[in-house]
């Protein structure tokens, strides 16, 4: 049976990479002692997916998992004994079975809190961004050409309050854009930079909702 | 400066360096032990994915964890734009289980596996605000110990040491420990380790010092609750040591020397060990670690007991000998892996005998096909060059039994079934306490036509050519049977930037030519110094069990290509490393 796992990801953990964290989950579940189910192939892999990578650093109250078990057990108490096995600074929210396409490939969009110096006037920054018809900024990649993105588009709501920025972000087809994309995009509009402190990803929202299912 | 400061500046920094869980701890099975009233600090001093990996330090950090007053916890070395960031914010090094700095560590033990990691024995020294010379050290300071293979040399670091132990930790480090544990300060505790037979305490002169062997090799000592690493470890599976000691006599291996005797498991206490592991990690591949697992006279009855509690796991069984029994059994036991690795180290039967590799070509091509046949398409085979008396015909062999290994699986795998063979050819580095310890190393110049003669000659086709790099090889060389005087190259070289010289990418080699330079020698001239049978030898004061004699006489039969049988099965060689209780324990 396939469950959906919510998860949170701070203090120390908050340094894993995605690919730790996986590995982090996956032996968290073994440790537990459950049976994850293996793809089909030449060769197999634990079948689990998080519906979003998260950078390096990066706080995250509420995290989704689709992990595929032998087993049905459950999910209350998966929840505990998972729970018990994870490393300092991460925690289960909630299990629940999955059906259906995986977290993965349904991700509407997503909420943050930037932790921002207010070294910067935000209300007039936001202004200008509520009143621009674009905003780009240029992402950098290692190995990879500038592109230049507009995340006006990308921002659904934005809002501060002392010391913090909370902002919704669509993912679209083209992808989506960084929370710190788009405070520094908003600085910018009043020629300053944004001074970040902490990055928290708040929530992962899913279309197609089964029925019932939380956000 | 405050614990909660402590840790919030280290967080700010680990904002901006690469691979931050480097540096967090957290893994499954850490020991937080906010009671104990003693620390013990333990450092690999390498990166984090190498060092989380070490055997060694699991077991003495099991070990030390056990007790109720001392908590063991890691510390490894600061990649270079984590150390640096820390010099910046004035950051001391840290332990990962409590973030607390190494400095306030009642010991800090440094497991030495590799001469190339000695530079960053300083590195982690001065980055943890500890005095680099034990004889600038004071009563704040932790005892410094060293310890590991690499430590049966203790001469090239000894000034940056209050301690060096030597041989295995399980029974003989609990007297350590018990000081630790039971006498206050630095003076008072290193006047109390001073009695210890397997310490050598360099401010005390070159004063004899025995090998600790754990006769028993019981299975309660063996770790279960081991630390899982975050994925980026390079050894992420559960094992057991099935086997202690290799009494092969390979003549280029120093752990054919120090390890000796050889001291088996049995078979269900490597079942037990290996299921109870996988247990506590959540691992799903099991390694039987030794020397040389197809040596283990358990070895059919242990898979046997663990394939009946878990008959999908996968097994892996490294350092096999070349024959076809062992690749048959490594086969059977893991169906996941499509690579085998062989190691001939030498291609001819004269350099064979020359070294006591006692395996014959028909043994390898039997061992090679063997492989084929049981369906791997990547065949692996290790090889060394610039060993004691080499020819041409030598080096012309390795090139062949490439182009033979390709034909052979041509052969057994037909239709062009896709396979291919990598040969992987590192230099020889004359290591002490062995039967080659009074050799020089090859030179440079020799090695380098060597390297180059092999990539013209050998086919790349299905054949892929790897040759170690000959630079920190002959670094290598140098500090591996070096005395006292390199002491002050190596910190020389480490102020000049030196540190992870085992990464090819960062070696520093002008750092080191600079610093031998400036202590009136080189690199080359130190690595190809050739030692007399009368000479004092740096490290002859560390008694391996092992006889000078013994080793004297393995070296003339080197010399006379006569290669000596294996005292588990063709009679004692009277090498002088069994006494009492300390002998060959055989489960059949």
């Amino acid at each position: 049976m396939t469950y959906r796992i919510t998860f949170a990801v701070g203090g120390r953990a908050r340094f894993l990479s995605h690919l730790e964290t996986v590995d982090t989950l996956l032996g968290a579940l073994r440790r537990a002692g459950y049976d994850i189910a293996l793809s089909k192939g030449m060769k197999p892999r634990p079948v689990i997916s998080l519906a979003m990578p998260r950078a390096v650093g990066v706080q995250a109250l509420a995290d989704l998992a689709d992990v595929q078990l032998v087993d049905d057990p459950d999910p209350a108490e998966l929840a505990g004994r998972l729970d018990a096995q994870l490393p300092h600074g991460m925690t289960v929210v909630g299990v629940e079975p999955a059906e259906g396409r995986t977290a993965a490939a349904r991700v509407e969009a997503t909420a943050y809190e930037v932790e921002v110096e207010d070294d910067v006037d935000w209300p007039r920054a936001l202004a200008a961004f509520a009143a621009a018809e674009s905003c780009e900024v240029v992402r950098t990649a290692p190995g990879k050409a500038d592109r230049r993105i507009d995340v006006r588009t990308y921002c659904s709501s934005i809002e501060h309050e002392p010391g913090l920025l909370r902002m919704e972000l669509r993912m679209t087809e083209a992808g989506t854009a960084r929370p710190e994309e788009i405070a520094q995009a908003v600085a910018g509009l009043i020629g300053r930079t944004a001074n970040i402190k902490r990055l928290v990803r708040t929530r992962i929202c899913l279309r197609d909702q089964p029925v019932g299912a939380r956000t | 400066m405050g614990k909660a400061l402590l840790e919030d500046r280290i967080e700010a920094v680990l904002e901006t360096v690469q691979k931050p869980s480097r540096y967090i701890g957290g893994e499954a099975n850490q020991v937080r032990k906010p009671q104990a009233t003693a620390l013990v600090a333990l450092c690999y001093p390498d990166a984090y994915e190498i060092g989380i990996s070490n055997q060694a330090l699991q077991i003495l950090y099991q070990q030390i964890n056990r007790r109720e007053s001392i908590a063991a916890e890691r510390v490894y070395c600061p990649w270079p734009d984590m150390a640096d960031a820390m010099r910046r914010q004035g950051l001391p090094l840290f332990t990962l289980e409590s973030w607390r700095p190494v400095r306030e560590a009642d010991l800090l033990g440094i497991t030495l596996q590799a001469e190339l990691t000695y530079s960053n024995v300083l590195e982690v020294l001065d980055l943890a605000g500890i005095p680099l010379r034990a004889t600038d050290r004071g009563e704040d300071d932790p005892i410094v110990v060293a310890g590991g293979p690499s430590a049966s040399n203790p001469a090239p670091l000894a000034p940056f040491f209050d301690a060096v132990f030597m041989g295995e930790s399980e029974r003989a480090f609990e007297a350590v420990l018990d000081v630790i544990a039971t006498v206050p300060g630095r003076a008072a505790r290193l006047a109390a380790l001073a009695e210890n037979p397997y310490l050598y305490l360099p401010g005390r002169g070159r004063h004899p010092v025995e090998r600790a062997v754990y006769a028993d090799f019981g299975i309660e000592t063996h770790p279960t609750r081991v630390v899982v690493p975050y994925s980026s470890a390079i050894f992420s599976r559960a094992s057991v040591e099935v086997m202690r000691g290799c009494t092969r006599g390979c003549r280029f291996c120093h752990a054919g020397t120090w390890y000796r005797p050889v001291r088996e498991r049995s078979p269900d206490e490597v079942a037990e060990a290996g299921l109870a592991q996988l247990g506590c990690t959540g691992y799903d591949e099991l390694s039987l670690t030794s020397l040389a697992t197809s040596d283990y006279t358990g070895i059919v009855p242990a898979i046997e007991k663990i394939k009946t509690r878990l008959p999908t796991l996968h097994l892996s069984l490294p350092s096999n000998r070349v024959d076809t029994g062992p690749v048959a059994l490594t086969a059977a036991a893991n169906a996941r892996q499509s690579s085998i690795t062989l190691a001939p180290e030498a291609a001819t039967q004269r350099m064979r005998d020359i070294i006591c590799k006692t395996i014959t070509d028909e043994m390898i091509e039997r061992a090679i096909e063997a492989a084929f046949q049981a369906g791997y398409t990547s065949l692996k085979m290790y090889f060394m060059i610039g060993l004691p008396r080499e020819t041409h015909a030598e080096v012309q062999g390795i090139v062949d039994l490439g182009i033979r290994a390709r034909e052979i699986g041509r052969r057994v795998r037909p239709g062009g079934g896709r396979f291919s063979v990598h040969v992987s050819v590192s230099n020889f580095v004359p290591k002490p306490h062995t039967p080659f310890q009074w050799e020089g190393m090859s030179s440079r110049a020799q090695l380098d036509a060597k390297q180059a003669y092999m990539r013209r000659a050998m086919p790349t086709r299905q054949i892929r050519l790897s040759l170690h790099d000959l630079r920190t090889s002959m670094l290598e060389g140098a500090l591996a049977r070096g005395g006292e005087e390199l002491a002050d190259v190596i910190e020389r070289a480490w102020r000049a930037g030196a540190r992870f010289d085992a990464w090819s990418e960062m070696y520093q080699e002008a750092a080191w030519e600079a610093a031998f330079a400036a202590c009136g020698s080189s690199i080359d001239e130190q690595a190809t110094r050739e030692f007399g049978e009368w000479d004092e030898l740096p490290w002859d004061h560390v008694r391996s069990g092992v006889s000078k004699e013994f080793l004297l006489d393995e070296w003339g039969q080197s010399r006379a290509e006569v290669a000596t049988g294996d005292c588990r099965w063709d009679g004692c060689t009277d090498c002088g490393a069994c006494f009492g209780p300390v002998r060959n324990r055989l489960v059949s």
